[in-house]
């Protein structure tokens, strides 16, 4: 399974979200519940961010999908 | 300010046009910059501020925020030489003709919260008054009344925290006694700003006159030291000025406004 991981700051905590900003380019920033973090994450903490590929998530949303297109056309057919 | 000279507080985010806007007002040199804390959307542009104009001294908070765009910030201070200080409450230093107040923070610091580490500024010209909160919350504001006790009192206050729910109080506005509240927030934020309990209390205080940076663009005060006169990049409708910042943001799809800006004056300060 294919990742990557990121080096992110919390800049800030603005109620329910935490506003990360990305380590090496300080332009990139996303908003995150802070429900998302470890417990006790506060302002100032360094986290990794892991970005893992889900190929079975994707392989599983393609067939659903498949299948639903294939009933429209035969329903319209 | 009255001899020519400029001061900035906060710089904005990264990215926003702090550089291109000063530089639209004449600006080429910084007499005072005053970073009110180290969170990013007051800090994210200090770099290039720095690497843009000549700048003669730098205020800052002084809370270490381990942020890479705060180091970076002091880098830039340290390699360029600029006469650093961290003020604390109770400091006071006339620049350019306007006397600098330093309301908070305090000696020793109120907790492990940025926002309440702000720098609190106001800033005297004649009889006028500004007062510039950073994001000061309730627990700084406590502090702040009880060791000002000749008051907070200004004609205009830039309210603290974009407008948020504990950033200004009835207490802060009874304390402070504005005829005007600026307050300054992203348009369409994803923070709430400007909050309901926000809205809901200057809606209440008849007495004051709201101006907004998401709706209204940019807002400019100029103090002749009788009086502020008010300025806006952009009108908006009497209907629009009490939008929470969600209702804002539920409403950008389908926003409208007229582009004209507008200037109303203030009376007389002296407070």
């Amino acid at each position: 399974m294919k990742s990557s991981s990121h080096k992110v700051i919390v800049d800030r905590i603005e109620g329910e979200l935490a506003v990360l900003v990305l380590y090496d380019d300080d332009r990139v920033k996303m908003n995150v519940p802070i429900a998302w973090l470890p417990a006790g994450t506060r302002e100032g903490d360094h986290l990794r961010l892991n970005f893992v590929k889900d190929q079975a998530s994707r392989t599983s949303e393609e067939e659903r999908i498949a299948k639903l297109q294939e009933e429209l056309i035969r329903r319209n057919g | 300010m009255p001899d020519g000279e400029a001061a900035l507080i906060d710089s904005g985010d990264r990215g926003a046009p702090t550089v291109e806007l000063l530089r639209n007002y004449g600006v080429r040199q910084i007499r005072l910059v005053i970073a009110t804390h180290p969170h990013s959307d007051h800090i994210g542009e200090m770099r290039d501020i720095l690497r843009s104009f000549k700048v003669d001294e730098f205020w800052d908070s002084g809370f270490n925020h381990p942020t890479r765009t705060y180091g970076d910030m002091l880098e830039e201070i340290r390699d360029r030489g600029v006469k650093f200080a961290t003020p604390k409450r109770g400091f006071s230093s006339e620049i350019g003709g306007v006397l600098f107040e330093v309301l908070n923070p305090p000696e020793q610091p109120l907790d492990d919260q940025p926002n309440n580490a702000s720098i609190v500024v106001r800033l005297t010209y004649g009889d006028t008054r500004m007062l510039f909160a950073g994001d000061a919350e309730v627990r700084a504001w406590a502090e702040m009344f009880a060791a000002n006790t000749e008051g907070l009192a200004a004609d205009l206050l830039k309210a603290a925290h974009h407008g948020s729910s504990n950033g200004t109080t009835r207490q802060v506005l009874d304390a402070v006694r504005p005829s005007i509240v600026v307050v300054s927030c992203g348009r369409g934020n994803d923070y709430h700003h400007p909050h309901p309990n926000f809205i809901r209390l200057l809606r209440e205080t008849p007495a004051v006159s709201l101006f907004r940076t998401d709706l209204q663009g940019t807002v400019s005060a100029i103090s002749d030291g009788k009086g502020i006169d008010v300025g806006t990049e952009r009108t908006i409708g009497a209907d629009r000025l009490y939008l929470t910042g969600d209702e804002v943001a539920g409403k950008l799809a389908s926003d409208g406004g007229s582009d004209g800006g507008s200037r109303r004056k203030h009376a007389r300060g002296g407070k």
